[in-house]
């Protein structure tokens, strides 16, 4: 196991994609402080208020394009096929998949605070840092949403051999598009009488929603929300994964 | 413990309703090199895939180096593959797709990788992405990852497609080597059945999913060795006359032809002897089977192994 992720995580920092995802984000958080030195009313009073306000969404889809593609990378170059049949037990993939995604998302994380912090100076736009108690509730939480975001792409992955739907399918979740199609499942429940919104359980949604989070009492909605998709979709990939041939 | 490394029991694999490897009874030894020969379709990727652990049967088991099938996974790492395409990262170094393997089975050093490249002759590709290699190079290194951890079994599917006839001249040494040097057991698929004879200790042949006939590589070259060939007008007198001079190895083919097996370098007095006992001799012929031939009389077909 540990010398699969060895190799999960070699893999990672041999992509390509690895540091193109990460350029373009940090032009992405560049252009947002920048775009708050042009405005006479200051957009953002801190660094965490840019941060929970403007930057979550692109955190999800960043981290959420960059999954997909080392997620299916080893399936569609079948280099799983070297290695993939020597495992004692296939879950160790998912699990060393989950890892580096982990690890990756731990860095993305860092590069963000860190390029805003940097940017900030940069610009002298002379934000506070407004790291305080709501802050970093608010962090634990969009980061393990993020996680949990990737564990669903770990499934995606698992079921298709394509790079195509791997990577369009976190795309239109992280863009909010399936929470259209369910608002029309929720209209169409309500119309028959099921008063159920599927979209208060959308994943999206629901990091997306964090900053905005005021009740104390709904964190434990949240965790349980993230922990859910985290556990079920690791443990579908596993079943998945085990019953399904290689390549 | 028993001779052999793998033995399979009705194995079978279907995909819907379609029975991909039909029931197959296949038995390797320790230290040979088993050539598998099939159409296109007929069920030897399938088969090489269970084999690897890539592809769960459908029915039947097999074991391996003496263990069971419910214990297989201690011994999934004594077997490398090379099935189908080369599975490499296209944007990296041959050298960096073979660390990312070596690191994955736990044994990577920069001396080890670099003994491979020399084994499979990729040394002096320096940065150059896979995917810029030619087929010849991509084979190669699949050959090399699959060598990777020294397994004891190597399975490799049409390992030397695409190469040029000097790759192909340097992959036979790689297997007879390993073979040989290694001790490495061998179970190796090709289209070209003329370069798997010069290799192969044994062979297996698969048709429609079912292994119709496995030998040795010396049972093989008793089956193929030469014979006469007569074309007659009338079996019956022939065979009559055949018997009076003592000739018992023979086989009807049809109501003209027969194959005589046995006193090849008299087939002149053999002609003479049917041309005085009043036999119409249309055609007389030596003629010794290749592998194809042989192939080709067992399943019945043409050649598209």
């Amino acid at each position: 196991m540990l010398n699969l992720i060895k190799m999960d995580l070699y893999r990672m920092f041999s992509m390509a994609s690895f540091y193109v995802i990460i350029y373009l984000f940090s032009i992405e958080c560049v252009l947002m402080v920048y775009s708050s030195t042009m405005e006479s009313d200051p957009l953002y009073l801190s660094i965490a208020d840019l941060i929970m306000t403007t930057s979550t969404p692109f955190i999800t889809l960043f981290t959420g394009i960059f999954s997909a593609l080392f997620l299916i990378a080893d399936k569609s170059s079948q280099f799983i096929k070297n290695y993939g049949g020597q495992l004692k037990h296939r879950c160790s993939r998912i699990f060393s998949k989950i890892i580096c995604i982990i690890i990756y998302n731990i860095l993305f994380s860092a590069i963000t605070i860190l390029l805003l912090i940097v940017s900030d100076k940069i610009f002298k736009t002379n934000l506070e840092l407004g790291f305080d108690a709501d802050f970093f509730r608010y962090y634990a939480l969009a980061f393990w949403g993020n996680i949990a975001f990737c564990i669903v792409i770990v499934l995606i992955s698992t079921l298709f051999k394509s790079t195509v739907p791997v990577v369009i399918l976190p795309i239109l979740i992280s863009t909010s598009v399936f929470s259209i199609i369910f608002s029309g499942v929720d209209n169409i429940l309500h119309r028959i009488g099921i008063d159920f919104s599927t979209q208060k359980y959308m994943l999206s949604e629901n990091i997306y929603n964090l900053p905005w989070l005021e009740d104390t009492d709904n964190i434990s909605f949240f965790v349980l929300l993230f922990l859910g998709y985290s556990i079920i979709s690791a443990i579908l990939s596993c079943i998945i994964f085990k019953k399904k041939d290689i390549a | 413990m028993s001779e052999y490394l793998l033995t399979t029991r009705n194995l079978t694999k279907t995909f819907g309703k379609h029975k991909a490897v039909d029931g197959i009874n296949m038995h390797i030894k320790k230290g040979s090199i088993y050539g598998f020969i099939g159409r296109n379709g007929a069920g030897k990727t399938t088969f090489m895939k269970i084999i690897s652990g890539l592809s769960a049967p459908s029915e039947g088991e097999f074991s391996l180096f003496g263990y069971p099938y419910s214990e297989i996974s201690k011994v999934r790492n004594r077997v490398g593959c090379l099935i189908e395409a080369p599975g490499l990262y296209p944007d990296m170094s041959a050298f960096q797709n073979l660390k990312a393997r070596c690191i994955g089975s736990g044994v990577y050093s920069k001396k080890y990788v670099e003994e491979l490249l020399e084994l499979v002759g990729l040394s002096n590709t320096g940065h150059k992405r896979s995917k810029k290699f030619s087929l010849g190079m991509k084979q190669r290194l699949g050959i090399a990852m699959a060598l990777v951890g020294e397994p004891d079994l190597l399975v490799l599917d049409e390992p030397i497609n695409g190469l040029d006839p000097q790759g192909i001249v340097e992959v036979r040494e790689i297997i007879q080597r390993l073979a040989k040097e290694n001790n490495m057991t061998i179970l190796i698929s090709s289209h070209i059945l003329d370069e798997l004879s010069k290799i192969a200790t044994h062979y297996g042949i698969i048709n429609n999913g079912k292994l119709i006939k496995e030998m040795s590589a010396e049972e093989m070259m008793s089956e193929c060795k030469e014979r006469i060939e007569i074309n007659v007008d009338d079996t019956k007198h022939a065979l009559t006359a055949l018997d009076k001079i003592g000739i018992t190895k023979y086989q009807v083919v049809d109501s003209h032809h027969i194959c005589i097996m046995e006193r090849i370098e008299e087939s002149a007095n053999i002609n003479k002897h049917l041309v005085e006992s009043g036999v119409a001799l249309i055609e007389s012929s030596i003629c010794g089977e290749e592998l194809e031939d042989y192939y080709i009389n067992l399943t019945g077909g043409a050649v598209n192994a």
